[in-house]
């Protein structure tokens, strides 16, 4: 009924969001993932360079925007399995599809076991693995079946609850950060600080999505413009968050440190603070994020699928993602199993999916000069 | 069926119809010059205003029809006219030929007058029925400001509203629900500011109610509401006149129902449930001190007894040591983990809240000094909670009463105990997921297409200007604009002009 009255111009627009809903939407899926091992993962190859190596993957990841976009807006409101399909053909749309179905499977596994492995260590110690596994997994899920629209406007409350707290720990923590740790700049050779940045092109895993939100804008003409804005504010904290964290551990340090954010969170000293240990500030962090990187795969992944079996509600399929997520995320023994399947995944999938499939697509409709008259 | 032409048929059926009601006022009387032609006058007692009708109406009808030139009479209709046209001293009559119409306006309070040979009745409106005036607002009570409220008489309401809007704009559309209890209500709104299609989804929902009965307010709410499983209220309910007025001005649409001493007021988001009437009557900054105080005490009313549980349960060390030391020296004695002991005393504090509406006003204090005090003096003495927990009980109870929505804090008394569940089970992070699972079904929600946690999610919608009027109030004179529930093309509510101490200024 609702849909019927409710014209496009009115405020209620079913199942559409804005670029600013898909800007926060962005922040939260990719930032709070990326960002916890990232000052440990561009260190270990660039040394006190690694926030050089984490501003040119930005730029790298930029280029990736435009082209990403570039294909979403030729093909408005058009589903990902779509785009694909005119491109390339449906068997290959179908494929390919399920091939970033795979991804965010396995984003989803991976975040999940390591945010279960960092509940574990900071805040249950006793409580079985399984507990927070399935009701973080519950929770992503009952947000994914809600659909766009409400996801959009959690993700606008959520980023407040997230940026708040970050600005606020990571603002006072200037105060006793050793800043010489960071000299000389740029004295790693440029491969090592370039090995560097490829491992902080990941901490961006989730930008993919951008092929995926087509049917979802509402007003998609200046997509480019506004995810390249979350993009670069992103990369920005990203940089200044390795900086700061590099400069207070030294850069030989935090190669042993599993999660540097978060202990340099810990370890922040508030002046006058009520609160002795800032577990809740980086719990909230940490869960949020959490929540919203499963919560964007296990959409998308649902949608994926739904369009490609063309039947049904994304809601069913994320019913029959749960019990998968859950026994990949089981699957590895160690954390340090962990880090190199998802690497392995990574360098293989996620090459796939963020740099091959995007450039495929945006060259063969460049040449076939396909497009918005078209389609 | 329509009337019959021949006056005993018809009080025969209506006899019939009405057999064994005997609040039922009849008669058949005689008129004209020699007294041979018949009227029949038929009313229900207590809902009739006697006094105007036997005082005036009734004499003047027996007056005008007697006092008639014979020939006058010749045609059955013309009697009727002659009634209509001047033979009652009211302006509020008219013709109907419809019987169950006339059935249907004669148990709401009217008179209905019968004339021997015409196929059609006078109605006269002579509604007027025992009511209790109106009284004073005390549920919404404010210090500075109107201090009316609804009443039960439909009729009052409505001129309770167009005192306020003096606008011919300000329609009163009629709607009727409840096959039995044929309930009225009215859909009051500006005709030019409503957004029509929230107007016409508004129309629409009412009109799919088929029930028997609708007797108040609260039950239309639930009938129209988008999620109606949600715990929270998707439309609001005000008793305030003044408030009914200024949500017409914004656009928004004003549901009255006949014997509900309530308005409900659509579309409603969040926010407009943390706005109360005495926030445009006192300064801005004082308003701008007091929103963020009632947005703090909702998060205490809802998170205060979770977050306890769960830092002292799983996260002591989160807290300074003094104050850990503290809390487990006067948690040492209890018998129970510290959810228990929340729950019992959570308990009680809402059987004291539901003791206190129930019982007569004199006794009420007297349970709050039972309950409050001594109850929980001697639980504390008595080892069975301990005093920090009374405190963070107390604490959130006061926090619900600082929000002016009643069905809010009701809402966020549910949500409250899954907060406390889950923390007792998982800590921070189920503290979280508690909260989590709220902001989710917050945003999910909508109200008649308008996002529930509007201005905090999609602001954007509306170019962030209803931000003006949310946490902090802004001075009035800065919100030039209607808020989102406003036609676009009527958003502007206030012009340019010169304000205060013009004469200074220069």
């Amino acid at each position: 009924m609702t849909e019927t009255i409710y014209k496009d111009d009115s405020f209620s627009l079913n199942n559409k969001i804005s670029l600013r809903q898909l800007q926060a939407l962005l922040f939260l899926e990719i930032f709070g993932f990326g960002v916890t091992a990232l000052p440990r993962r561009v260190a270990e190859h660039a040394g006190q360079d690694g926030w050089v190596g984490v501003l040119l993957a930005t730029g790298f990841i930029i280029i990736m925007t435009a082209v990403m976009t570039h294909v979403t807006k030729l093909f408005p409101q058009t589903s990902f399995y779509d785009i694909v399909g005119k491109i390339l053909g449906r068997p290959l749309g179908a494929l390919i599809s399920l091939l970033f179905c795979l991804r965010l499977v396995l984003l989803a596994a991976f975040n999940l076991r390591i945010f279960a492995e960092i509940t574990r260590q900071t805040m249950l110690p006793t409580t079985p693995f399984a507990v927070v596994f399935v009701s973080m997994l519950m929770i992503a899920a009952y947000g994914a079946a809600k659909g766009i629209e409400s996801r959009a406007r959690v993700a606008e409350v959520l980023i407040l609850v997230v940026l708040l707290p970050l600005i606020f720990v990571f603002g006072i923590s200037g105060r006793d950060i050793d800043f010489s740790n960071l000299m000389p700049v740029m004295a790693a050779p440029f491969e090592s600080i370039l090995a560097g940045s490829f491992s902080a092109f990941f901490a961006f895993s989730g930008i993919e999505v951008l092929l995926l939100v087509g049917p979802f804008l509402a007003r998609p003409k200046h997509l480019t413009k506004s995810s390249t804005q979350a993009i670069v504010t992103i990369g920005i904290f990203m940089a200044v968050i390795t900086a700061v964290t590099i400069a207070r551990f030294g850069p030989a340090n935090i190669v042993h440190q599993m999660w540097p954010v978060l202990k340099m969170m810990d370890t922040i000293s508030l002046p006058g603070s009520i609160i002795d240990r800032q577990g809740a500030l980086i719990m909230t962090f940490w869960i949020i994020s959490a929540y919203a990187t499963i919560n964007a795969a296990l959409f998308f992944s649902s949608l994926l699928l739904k369009d490609v079996v063309t039947r049904g509600k994304h809601s069913w399929y994320i019913l029959g993602l749960i019990p998968i997520i859950a026994l990949v995320a089981h699957w590895p023994t160690h954390m340090a199993d962990v880090y190199t399947y998802f690497n392995l995944a990574n360098r293989t999938l996620g090459v796939a999916t963020m740099i091959v499939v995007p450039l495929v697509l945006f060259a063969v409709a460049s040449i076939r000069r396909m497009g918005r008259g078209q389609a | 069926m329509n009337v019959f032409s021949e006056l005993d048929k018809n009080i025969e059926y209506l006899e019939g119809l009405f057999a064994d009601c005997n609040d039922l006022v009849k008669r058949k009387l005689p008129v004209g010059p020699s007294l041979d032609r018949w009227i029949y006058v038929i009313y229900f007692d207590g809902m009739t205003d006697r006094q105007v009708l036997e005082a005036t109406i009734l004499p003047q009808i027996m007056a005008s029809g007697r006092k008639m030139p014979e020939n006058f009479f010749n045609k059955p209709c013309s009697l009727l006219a002659t009634l209509k046209e001047g033979g009652m001293t009211t302006a509020d009559l008219r013709e109907e030929a419809d019987m169950q119409k006339i059935i249907n306006v004669l148990m709401a309070g009217d008179t209905a007058v019968f004339v021997d040979g015409a196929e059609a009745a006078v109605l006269i409106a002579t509604r007027g029925f025992p009511n209790r005036g109106v009284p004073e607002a005390n549920i919404e009570v404010v210090v500075q400001g109107s201090n009316e409220a609804f009443t039960e008489v439909f009729r009052f309401n409505t001129a309770l509203l167009r005192r306020r809007v003096k606008d011919p704009k300000l329609k009163m559309k009629h709607v009727q629900v409840g096959r039995r209890t044929l309930t009225d209500m009215s859909l009051c709104y500006l005709d030019d500011v409503v957004r029509k299609e929230v107007l016409a989804d508004v129309e629409e929902r009412i009109k799919n109610i088929d029930i028997d009965g609708i007797l108040d307010c609260g039950a239309l709410e639930e009938f129209i509401e988008d999620d109606y499983q949600s715990p929270f209220p998707q439309c609001q309910i005000t008793e305030r006149p003044d408030k009914a007025a200024s949500a017409i001005l914004e656009g928004r649409i004003a549901i009255l129902v006949d014997n509900s001493p309530l308005a409900l007021l659509v579309p409603a988001v969040v926010d407009s449930f943390f706005q109360s009437s005495e926030d445009y009557t006192q300064s801005w900054n004082i308003t701008s001190f007091v929103r963020p105080l009632r947005f703090l005490s909702a998060f205490f009313a809802l998170a205060l007894p979770g977050l306890y549980i769960a830092i002292t349960t799983f996260h002591p060390n989160m807290l300074p040591m003094m104050l850990t030391l503290k809390m487990a020296a006067a948690r040492e004695s209890i018998p129970f983990p510290a959810v228990l002991e929340v729950l019992i005393m959570e308990f009680a504090f809402e059987l004291l809240r539901e003791a206190g509406i129930r019982l007569p006003r004199p006794v009420g204090s007297s349970i709050g000094i039972i309950g409050g005090l001594i109850v929980g003096e001697a639980a504390v003495s008595a080892g069975i909670v301990s005093p920090i927990v009374v405190i963070i009980v107390a604490l959130t109870g006061i926090a619900s009463f600082a929000i002016p929505s009643y069905s809010l804090v009701s809402a966020f008394r549910l949500a409250k105990f899954l907060i406390i569940a889950l923390s007792a089970a998982l800590g921070l992070f189920g503290f979280w997921a508690a909260l989590l699972i709220m902001i989710i079904h917050l945003a999910s929600l909508k109200s008649f297409g308008l996002p529930y946690l509007f201005p905090f999610a999609a602001g954007d919608i509306n170019g962030f200007t209803d931000f003006k009027d949310s946490i902090f109030r802004m001075p009035l004179i800065f919100m030039k604009k209607r808020p989102i529930y406003a036609n676009p093309e009527q958003c502007n509510r206030m012009n340019e002009g010169k304000l205060g101490n013009v004469r200074q200024k220069e």
